[in-house]
């Protein structure tokens, strides 16, 4: 065969088998989008993706839309709440902490460091109940934070997610140093050399941050579950959980696959769009220490 | 220099914290020194015969559906427009999870004034009566009139005999039959009365239909549980233990009754767990196609089945007695609180709380609200006022069937975590085929007793 | 003597980076260290709601550890469950994550398309929706066992084929059978490769090109080149990834909860033992066992990290 046939064959290969895997990936959105215009008992017993009765799937969206006479949007509002605190406190405390690690020399910075991974290594399980009642008021300045969306950020202002310590301190070990001479000679203080210099180079693994916080954020339902009981302060995850309650006369699942599908959308068109982002910013984990 | 006052800053407060953290944490259970029912407000209100000018500020709790949220609170509205001095947080959410929350909010002390309370958690969180308010108290019960509920009704919420709630309904397991398997197969649903009935509908059924169609269903741990234990109340005339705590059953007494799920497997009543992959529950595919001929279900939970058959599926389900035995000593109905409200140990206004709870169950305008979204009320003048509503449908009518007869009330032992934990992980074996009747029967009865009496001290 | 004084201060001299470190010391001090303390100390005694709180030392570890009681021998069986859970999961999402972002490396119109499509699953993360389906396909009569009934039915039609197909034939009852059950939850998990897919395809588009260039000058095939290129070069991006795959492997809860018909599965093969913690701390109001279960679990992944970190210096190669 010619070269270039066989690379056409090759690539076409290559499309069939991302295709098919994309399809795997892909079936469980397209079947619960497909179970909006399903009756029940045909969501149940069909795994297919063609709805042999359809119903009214509109008026299923029309229906999910709300929760306790409120929209998802004004949920996904209140998710807001305490997802941008986390995020902006995530990113300003782990860019902190990754920059002390990586462009200083001082005593203790093999037990920083050591204390970082080893914090990765906990399992979160540990931490909810003395973590609770810590918020609660058991703390020396008894202050009570429920009933604010404190305790859902509080902590990552102060550089908890160790795997996003990590994360940066790859990043930042693939920045030349010529950089921080070249900011130093012109004068600056470390500081300055952060923000001034390093930050903007460091763009996309911050970014990478941000996302992912976000995206990890948007899934949690055992932090809201724990500290968010005011039904006006309800996030999207709870609401989901409310609209999806079996009551007196059952449940409608077409509705509640139309509420999950509209509650993923932001989500998925978040990392559609900064995905070209992500892929640079974690570009310098991998291949260097 | 520097260096040293701020590492010695840093470690005076890590060493602080901690030591604060340590000592604070000592009483937080809410079991140990818990003062009951010594408010000052117990001197006021004993003095005002009339609950007259309430006021305060509550927070109410409850999980539920979307029907039950929007009802509670139209009653909470009603009773705030008619006390103004009063306001109610609502607090409602999902079931969800509810227990994670409840939980942590007991043990950090936040939990709310007027809870809504499963009824295994009573015994789960205040074995000794001490974790919720004491209903009795009369600062309480000069709102909340607890004469209103059959003493039995209370007896049984009572823990170390300090009442911890006040029961919303009974509710028991009941049959719900397929009227339309049976029908196809030559049998009338009406007809399965004893156990033996049922054993004979099995292979009847399995005749006409085929192997993969049961006159009733995989029934799940809890519900297998249900049905040996209601046939040992049956056959010997004592329930699971006795007043000591002390198992009540024989070793050749309980194998007898673990025998049981055997035959059923045995005869087509219930397939082994090899059938059905999915839970038993309102969704189960099995349950839709028409496989299963019957369920054993809550009695207030029956209609999410009913719906997932489609149309017409009110018509195919038929509600019947407990199958029983000829003979019988007992009636094998175990029933129980379906859910109980409870006040909180730590609640400011504790008078409060029980006079909206007392109108929520009591009050005519706050039963027709609820309708049947908490199921159907116990207390006798909250029980008249629902009855004069003419509501019907299969809830009703479950309620019905089991309320009139002689139950048994399910022991609070019965239902701790730990002592489910033997029987039903011996009577999953059995249903899973690896392990015989014999050995399960033994397993528990070598194991239960000591099980239950670490939890009794 | 000057001189000794002089060593002194130069061991203790000031660096801006404590300044940088100060909300990261706090962040570890009150929202990890405390909880952690204090859930060591709840692990001392007997903690339940309701009861008085009695001091058992180590009681409950040795009950979890050793003790004949259904703590004892659920918490044993959960964590035989959960290693051969994690050592099932973590080499299969290594390998398919790898595989696919392999392929997704190269040249190709709609990659944002592709990445998408392949993160989605983990969007998903662990739903109703996500489970229901996983039965959907995975059930008894799910689409698997569907697709071999289909499969056998048409091979019957062959002469001297005659596979024993009644009516309503099961091929494999994956969930209800304690072995296959453990493998359907970590196809579930591994199905949710896209994070550690994303790092391997950024860690791959970083190695140069001009190696494998190099390489297809000497005659060197694709796959080769695969081999003896690209992996040792990501080998530091195999192990970030196998890290926190391990770690979270051992943490893992939503799927196993929701998925099975029993939460733990049939007769309990698939009880994580982050499940036996829930189950403890909140539906038997058991705070003790549960907190020394989770601390037991953090020495594990301790160790299991331990040696994953040490004996990596023999696989990885690092470029700097």
């Amino acid at each position: 065969m010619t070269f270039s046939v066989k690379t056409k064959l090759l690539n076409a290969l290559r499309y069939l088998v991302l295709g098919l895997v994309a399809l795997i990936m892909l079936y469980p959105l397209l079947w619960m989008i497909a179970g909006i215009w399903r009756p029940n008992d045909e969501i149940f017993t069909s795994a297919g993706l063609m709805p042999q009765n359809p119903v009214d799937g509109f008026e299923n969206i029309r229906n999910g839309w709300m929760v306790q006479g409120r929209s998802l949007l004004f949920y996904f509002g209140n998710t807001l709440r305490f997802l941008i605190p986390r995020v902006v406190g995530q990113v300003v405390s782990c860019v902190l902490t990754a920059y002390a690690i990586t462009r200083f020399e001082f005593k203790g910075k093999k037990i920083v460091f050591a204390l970082v991974l080893a914090t990765l290594l906990m399992p979160e399980v540990i931490f909810r109940i003395p973590l609770f009642q810590m918020y609660s008021g058991d703390n020396p300045f008894g202050i009570n934070l429920l009933g604010t969306f404190m305790p859902l950020w509080l902590e990552n202002a102060f550089a908890t997610g160790s795997f996003f310590v990590y994360m940066l301190v790859q990043f930042m070990r693939g920045i030349p140093r010529d950089l921080d001479e070249a900011a130093k000679i012109d004068g600056c203080n470390s500081f300055q050399t952060l923000t001034l210099i390093l930050l903007p180079v460091m763009k996309p693994a911050v970014i990478t941050v941000g996302l992912l916080t976000f995206m990890w954020g948007m899934n949690d339902f055992i932090g809201p579950l724990i500290y968010i009981r005011q039904p006006e302060m309800r996030v999207l995850q709870q609401a989901l959980r409310v609209g999806s309650e079996a009551g007196d006369g059952g449940v409608i699942w077409g509705q509640i696959f139309a509420m999950s599908v509209m509650a993923l959308i932001p989500a998925i068109l978040l990392f559609f769009v900064a995905q070209r982002y992500f892929m640079d910013g974690i570009a310098s984990t991998g291949s260097k220490e | 220099m520097k260096k040293n006052k701020l590492w010695l800053l840093v470690a005076t407060f890590a060493a602080a914290f901690l030591f604060l953290a340590a000592c604070g944490d000592s009483d937080d259970n809410g079991a140990d020194d818990y003062d009951n029912g010594d408010d000052t407000t117990a001197d006021e209100v004993e003095d005002n015969e009339d609950a007259g000018e309430l006021e305060g500020t509550i927070t109410v709790s409850w999980w539920g559906n979307e029907g039950r949220h929007d009802a509670t609170n139209e009653v909470i509205d009603l009773f705030v427009s008619e006390n103004p001095g009063v306001t109610i947080n609502p607090h409602y959410g999902a079931w969800d999870g509810w227990q994670t929350a409840f939980a942590g909010d007991l043990e950090a002390g936040q939990e709310a004034d007027l809870m809504q309370v499963n009824f295994n958690w009573l015994q789960l969180y205040s074995p000794f009566g001490t974790t919720f308010a004491d209903l009795e108290d009369p600062a309480i019960a000069a709102h909340l009139d607890l004469s209103n509920w059959d003493s039995q009704y209370i007896d049984v919420t009572r823990q170390s005999g300090v009442v911890q709630g006040v029961p919303v309904g009974m509710t028991a397991r009941v049959p719900f039959m397929r009227a339309d398997i049976y029908e196809a197969a030559g049998l009338d649903v009406q007809d399965i009365n004893t156990w033996d009935d049922l054993i004979a509908a099995g292979n009847a059924i399995q005749e006409h239909h085929g192997d993969s169609v049961f006159a009733l269903s995989p029934l799940g741990p809890q519900s297998m549980a249900y049905m040996v234990f209601s046939w040992l109340e049956q056959y010997t005339g004592r329930s699971f233990v006795d007043a000591d705590g002390q198992l009540n059953y024989s070793l050749e007494e309980l194998t007898d009754g673990f025998q049981l799920i055997q035959d059923f497997i045995d005869n087509g009543v219930m397939p082994d767990g090899a059938f059905d992959s999915d839970p038993i529950n309102a969704e189960n595919p099995m349950w839709i196609e028409g496989a299963y001929g019957g369920v054993s279900e809550w009695d207030s939970s029956i209609n999410a089945w009913i719906n997932n058959l489609g149309e017409g599926g009110e018509d195919l389900v038929e509600i019947r007695p407990h199958f029983t035995m000829d003979g019988a000593q007992l009636s094998g109905w175990m029933s129980r609180p379906s859910m109980v409200f409870s006040i909180s140990n730590n609640s400011d206004y504790p008078e409060v709380a029980a006079a909206f709870l007392n109108f929520m169950l009591t009050d005519e305008r706050a039963i027709e609200i609820m309708g049947t979204d908490r199921g159907v009320p116990l207390n006798t003048v909250g029980r008249a006022y629902f009855d004069a509503l003419g509501l019907g449908g299969h809830v009703v009518a479950a309620n019905a069937i089991h309320a009139e007869a002689e139950t048994t009330t399910m022991n609070a032992i019965f239902e701790f975590p730990e002592v489910r934990e033997v029987y039903e992980s011996q009577l999953m074996e059995i249903f899973n085929g690896t392990s015989t009747v014999e050995a399960a029967a033994e397993f528990v009865y070598n194991n239960i007793q000591a099980v239950i009496d670490s939890l009794l001290d | 003597m000057s001189t000794q004084v002089k060593k002194k201060r130069a061991k203790f001299q000031w660096s801006d980076a404590y300044l940088y470190l100060i909300p990261w010391l706090i962040g570890i001090l009150v929202f990890r260290l405390y909880p952690f303390i204090e859930a060591f100390r709840i692990s001392l005694f007997n903690q339940r709601i309701g009861r008085p709180t009695e001091f058992v030392g180590l009681g409950n570890f040795t009950e979890i550890l050793f003790g004949d009681s259904m703590h004892g021998n659920l918490f044993r069986h959960s964590l035989n469950v959960t290693f051969r859970y994690v050592f099932l999961t973590v080499p299969l999402v290594l390998i398919f994550a790898l595989f696919i972002a392999f392929i997704l490396n190269f040249k190709i119109k709609g990659i944002g398309f592709f990445r998408t499509a392949f993160y989605i699953p983990s969007i998903l993360g662990g739903s109703v929706s996500v489970a229901l389906l996983w039965r959907a396909v995975w059930g008894n009569r799910g689409l698997i066992n569907s697709f071999i009934v289909i499969i056998v039915n048409g091979l019957n039609f062959l002469p001297f084929v005659n596979i024993y197909a009644p009516e309503g034939w099961v091929p494999v009852g994956w969930m209800v059978q304690g072995g296959t059950a453990l493998v359907v939850m970590a196809i579930l998990r591994a199905w949710q490769f896209g994070s550690a897919m994303l790092i391997f395809l950024s860690a791959l588009q970083n190695v140069p090109a001009t190696l494998y260039e190099a390489a297809s000058i000497d005659g060197a095939k694709k796959w080769r080149q695969f081999f003896t290129i690209t992996v040792p070069i990501i080998t530091p991006t195999i192990l970030f990834n196998g890290i926190q795959l391990l770690t979270a492997a051992f943490q893992e809860f939503n799927a196993a909860y929701l998925v099975p018909a029993q939460p733990g599965g049939p007769n309990n093969a698939t009880l994580l033992l982050n499940i036996f913690i829930y189950q403890r701390a909140f539906e038997q109001n058991n705070f003790g066992i549960a907190a020394a279960a989770s601390w037991i679990m953090f020495i594990i992944v301790m160790i299991i990290a331990t040696i994953v970190q040490t004996t990596s210096s023999k696989w990885v190669h690092y470029n700097d």
